[in-house]
């Protein structure tokens, strides 16, 4: 297991370096910096924009080669270069970071533990009209946009605060601004906070998953050693959890992991909706700021996330299925 | 109604909602009873609801089945229970054994933690004890090293240790009834022979009693004490096993035992064939349901079904006609054949539900058996030389490294000539199929040499224009492989199947000769419009017959033809293709596990081991006086359906699996001397030093035995073999 799981760093590791340094290639030959400065009024003279290009690394007179080299020197100290505001890209990519990654943590593996539950009982029950009520509302899911889906769910809080007569689940921003009051206030707030934003990414993440368990569920639903386990004298239930649920959770591991490059593109609308200063909404901004530093750390955090998300799909996987451990 | 009887099942009917709102019966009637230690066997073809009643006396039928009568275990009524009740008798009252134990166990379990599972479901022990008992359980169904093996996974089991683990499974609880549905079904002959041991072990160990379910008449003959044998749903005949096999009193058992290629039968016999196919549940009329392919029916058969009648002590028979004292095995005209004779009524009184094509015996050709014998010594169509087929074997995903090589086929030499049968048996990874692969590829092999009709492959696939050149050798070989309708584009009306090797191969019209053949193959001419799946399973293999001889091959590759088939219409595809050997002057290469099947077609055969042959020569030679060990141990674990035979014979069990092709780099030792000896009974045996240092020095070269033209590998061919392994004794 342990030697399983080095290896498989190893390898992700190299994709990460790979795609890191193509995502900077890609951004430094394709965004302009000179045309964001030269674009300010009144336009500064050419000289100053050349040293200001310079001193951030982004002059495309210098050859790309050389950018790379300065840059990548820079990263591989811990050094992701300078935004194009003359800001440390690490230290705002710190601030940021946190912001992302609880939405993005909570909204997956909540998604898909819902998402197999359903499509657990979907299956077992197939053709009756709890499958058909899991299938419709999947379906409705999954044929909605984030963005439609996350304006519709901000007006369904409203409704819900409205009822509730206080602020029972805010929607703006990740914290309330100036609250005062001990740690364990500020969880309650921030917890609060969170519920509705990780619930439009958590919907459609639900949806997608069950359509997938309920196939593979179905699969094995007729399996030989379902009926083996039946002979024993194990009663249906746990039949279906032990040597059901259990293998049909297999392909759900990989699923997983390529679901996150999915999820990482709504998350940006999630952040802009409800007023999340985050990832997402930081590389947006930065591609209309032709900011090359900060496009590729955002490049990096998608590497490193998805490969996380990877890894612990491995380790899920070998988990579950003991015989992809040797 | 005996009181000691442990599962007793009375007039017991399943049937499950098919298309239109009209029932489908599986079982129309079923009732037997079994005693403590007892072995009463249920034989039938598929769809003749064996399965389907043993699924219904422990309950895991679908919901959607509808199941009537009695199934009483140890006087308590079963049908009727709810899951709970029912879940405390299944695997403590009645344990179940299934068939292709690779799918039966789940595969992310260890199998020990498997067998502690099914323990602890019913018992209230710790899971160690439970593990304890797990690895004695291994040790008793005869698993080496229990205690390591119990922590393995299924899929590093061979089948035929999967299917001990089942076994265990089975007996975990100390069961008063086993259910054993088809458990040898998948397995080689050999490994078949350790299975029915270790069932016959676990009976000991628990004096359990064991309804075996099978199609098997050889496997019946020599494990069971009574048999029912059911056709179409019911039961249509029951008796003791002796009785049943001496004199059948129902036209469908006799046609069955007739229609057995046998071992002990000598090559060419015409087989009876039962003609027509076991007909589909939706499909049953009002008359006794085999009348169609009865050669005795009267009128009254196909107006009115016959009811089981008990006939004599422990007998019953469902058979209008079982009073009149007819010789059923003689056929009612002597031994011209009954399928023969028959092949004009049976289409008629099949075909009028659903209107789905019947299987129409080939016509039999009078004159055909007076075509001259095909001249031997003539040129060969088919010459192998020192064939190799190396794979490597590769570990890792980023970076392969080799770390070894599956030898799967490792020197074969073969020889057809013009008109002749060659057999090729052995084992699973003996490299059967490897070896007929190469040589249908038609690319020149990886070592050795191949010509196909007088063409060398090396030549012929060197210089310009090798596909054009290869394009009438490709005519001149054909194939036909196990499963028909995997083999058949579901897609394609059987007419455009049989006309694609002919538009392929520049031929205009192909109308005319796509009648000739269906024709050719016992099938109607105007079935060149209906889609495979309209056809029954031995027709279907008709058209894939139809499909090889298109391009008038000379070379005929039949890769296990008959192993998907019913046994009722085996006979009448291995009669078609002798018909069509005789008429035509075909080759075959006939590939087969099955010896008996082989024992009836070959004029020469060629047993593989570990991809060598260890035995080569004139068939009826080596199956009347077979030479090499490993022979002699395959011949000997074949069942004979013949139960005063075979209980009386001695056989030799082999020890362990077929062993694995696979030798890993650096391990010189698995290539020294001769490779069967882990397997042979002969090794074993050996009591001089200097002759087992042979064997482990020296790898035997194929040397000739006799004078009829034979050869085998081994150093002790005059050797007697006195090691016979009791029967009771496995490894």
């Amino acid at each position: 297991m342990g030697a399983f799981l080095l290896r498989r760093i190893v390898n992700y590791l190299v994709l990460i370096t790979l795609a890191t340094c193509l995502g900077y290639l890609l951004a430094a030959s394709s965004l302009s910096p000179r045309e964001y400065f030269a674009q300010r009024q009144p336009p500064p003279p050419v000289a100053s924009v050349n040293a200001t290009l310079n001193q951030l690394n982004l002059n495309d007179k210098t050859p790309l080669e050389d950018r790379f080299a300065h840059w990548a020197k820079g990263v591989v100290t811990g050094d992701l270069g300078k935004t194009i505001d003359d800001t440390s890209v690490s230290a705002e990519m710190g601030r940021r970071m946190g912001v992302t990654l609880r939405l993005v943590l909570f909204g997956t593996i909540s998604g898909a533990l819902v998402g197999v539950a359903l499509g657990f009982i979907s299956a077992i029950r197939q053709y009756r009209p709890s499958d058909h009520t899991i299938t419709f509302l999947s379906f409705l899911v999954l044929s909605t946009p984030v963005f439609l889906l996350a304006v519709l769910l901000k007006i369904g809080t409203v409704k819900i605060n409205q009822a509730a007569g206080t602020t029972l689940l805010p929607y703006t921003g990740e914290t309330t601004a100036g609250l005062a009051g001990g740690w364990f206030r500020h969880l309650v707030d921030r917890g609060q906070h969170l519920v509705v934003p990780t619930l439009s990414l958590m919907l459609g993440q639900a949806a997608l998953f069950s359509r997938y368990q309920r196939s593979a569920m179905l699969d094995v639903l007729g399996a030989d050693y379902i009926r083996t386990a039946r002979a024993t004298g194990m009663r249906r239930g746990p039949a279906l959890v032990k040597h059901g649920l259990r293998t049909a959770l297999i392909p759900m591991a990989t699923l997983f992991a390529y679901q996150m490059g999915m999820l990482l593109t709504g998350v940006t609308f999630t952040e802009k909706i409800f007023g999340w200063h985050g990832m997402g909404e930081w590389f947006v901004d930065s591609i209309g700021r032709q900011d090359v530093n900060a496009v590729a750390a955002m490049v990096l955090f998608t590497a490193v996330l998805i490969l996380i998300a990877g890894l612990l799909s491995d380790i899920a996987h070998a988990l579950l299925d003991p015989r992809v451990r040797d | 109604m005996s009181d000691d009887a442990v599962l007793e099942v009375t007039d017991l009917h399943v049937s499950f909602p098919g298309e239109k709102g009209r029932p489908l019966a599986a079982v129309r009637g079923l009732s037997y009873q079994v005693r403590r230690g007892e072995t009463l066997a249920i034989v039938g073809e598929s769809g003749s609801g064996k399965s389907v009643s043993s699924m219904a006396a422990i309950g895991l039928l679908p919901t959607n089945a509808k199941v009537t009568g009695s199934v009483r275990f140890r006087g308590r009524e079963l049908l009727g229970l709810n899951d709970k009740e029912m879940s405390r008798i299944r695997g403590a009252g009645i344990a179940m054994v299934f068939q292709d134990p690779l799918s039966a166990l789940t595969p992310v379990y260890r199998v020990g933690e498997a067998i502690a599972a099914a323990i602890r479901v019913h018992r209230e022990v710790t899971s160690d004890a439970a593990m304890r008992r797990a690895v004695e359980l291994l040790e008793l169904v005869g698993i080496p090293d229990p205690a390591r093996r119990a922590l393995a996974f299924p899929h590093e089991f061979s089948g035929g240790m999967r299917q001990r683990v089942m076994i265990a499974m089975a007996i975990a609880n100390d069961p008063d009834v086993i259910i054993a549905d088809e458990p040898t079904t998948a397995l080689d002959v050999t490994v078949q022979a350790q299975i029915l041991e270790v069932l016959a072990t676990a009976k000991q160990a628990t004096g359990a009693a064991i309804v075996l379910i099978t199609h098997d008449l050889g496997v019946v003959a020599g494990f069971a004490d009574r048999a029912a044998v059911m056709y179409a749903g019911r039961p249509v005949e029951t008796a003791a096993v002796e009785e049943l096999f001496a004199a059948p009193k129902m036209p469908y058992t006799a046609g069955l035992l007739s229609s057995l290629p046998r071992l002990d039968a000598g090559r060419g016999v015409r087989l009876r064939s039962i003609p027509g196919a076991p007909p589909s549940l939706a499909e049953l009329g009002a008359g006794c349901p085999f009348a169609p392919r009865c050669a005795f029916a009267v009128d009254l058969c196909r107006t009115t079904e016959p009811e089981l009648l008990e006939i004599g002590q422990g007998r019953a028979a469902a058979c209008h006609r079982t009073g009149e004292g007819l010789d059923l095995m003689a056929g009612p005209s002597g031994d011209s054949g009954l399928a023969d004779q028959d092949s004009d009524t049976a289409p008629e009184a099949a075909s009028d539900a659903e209107g789905a094509p019947t299987e129409p015996e080939a016509p039999a050709k009078p004159e055909a058996a007076a075509v001259a014998e095909p001249i031997v010594g003539a040129e060969p169509v088919l010459t192998v030389r020192d064939l190799i087929k190396h794979h490597p074997l590769t570990k890792g995903s980023i970076i392969r490294r080799r770390i070894g090589t599956v030898r799967a086929v490792d020197g074969v030499s073969l020889d057809i000539a013009a008109g002749t049968t060659l057999a090729l048996v052995g084992e699973s990874g003996s490299g059967k199929t490897t070896t007929v692969m190469e040589i249908l590829r038609l690319r020149t092999p990886q070592g050795g040499s191949i010509s196909v009709l007088g063409q060398d492959l090396e030549a012929l696939n060197q210089g310009r224009g090798v596909r054009r050149r290869a394009q009438p050798v490709r005519a001149g070989i054909a194939a036909v492989f196990q499963d028909p309708l995997a083999s058949l584009d579901p897609r394609l009306p059987v007419g455009d199947l049989l006309a694609e090797p002919l538009r392929t191969h520049g031929h205009g019209k192909t109308a005319g000769r796509v009648r000739e053949l269906l024709e050719m193959v016992g099938l109607e001419a105007s079935h060149a419009n209906r889609f495979p799946r309209e056809f029954s399973g031995g027709q279907r293999q008709r058209v894939a017959i139809a499909r090889a001889l298109a391009l008038e091959p000379r070379l005929v590759v039949l890769d296990e033809p008959v192993s998907a088939l019913d046994v009722s219409v085996r006979a009448g595809i291995l009669n078609l293709l002798a018909d069509l050997q005789r008429e035509l002057g075909l080759a075959y290469l006939f590939v087969s596990h099955d010896l008996a099947v082989v024992r009836h077609v070959a004029d020469r055969v060629a047993v593989l081991n570990l991809g060598r042959i260890v035995e080569y020569g004139d068939a009826d030679s080596v199956f009347e006086d077979p030479r090499h060990p490993y022979t002699r141990a395959l011949l000997s674990a074949v069942p004979v359906p013949d139960p005063v035979v075979e209980r009386q014979r001695e056989r030799i069990v082999l020890p362990g699996d077929p062993p694995s092709p696979v030798v890993l780099d650096g391990d010189a030792e698995a290539l020294r001397g001769c490779r069967f000896r882990s397997r042979c009974p002969l090794y074993a045996a050996l009591e001089k030093p200097e002759a087992r240092e042979l064997c482990e020095s020296t790898d035997p070269a194929l040397t000739p035995v006799g004078d009829a033209d034979r050869s085998a590998a081994c150093h002790h061919l005059d050797a007697w073999v006195p090691a016979l392994v009791q029967s009771g004794t496995v490894a």
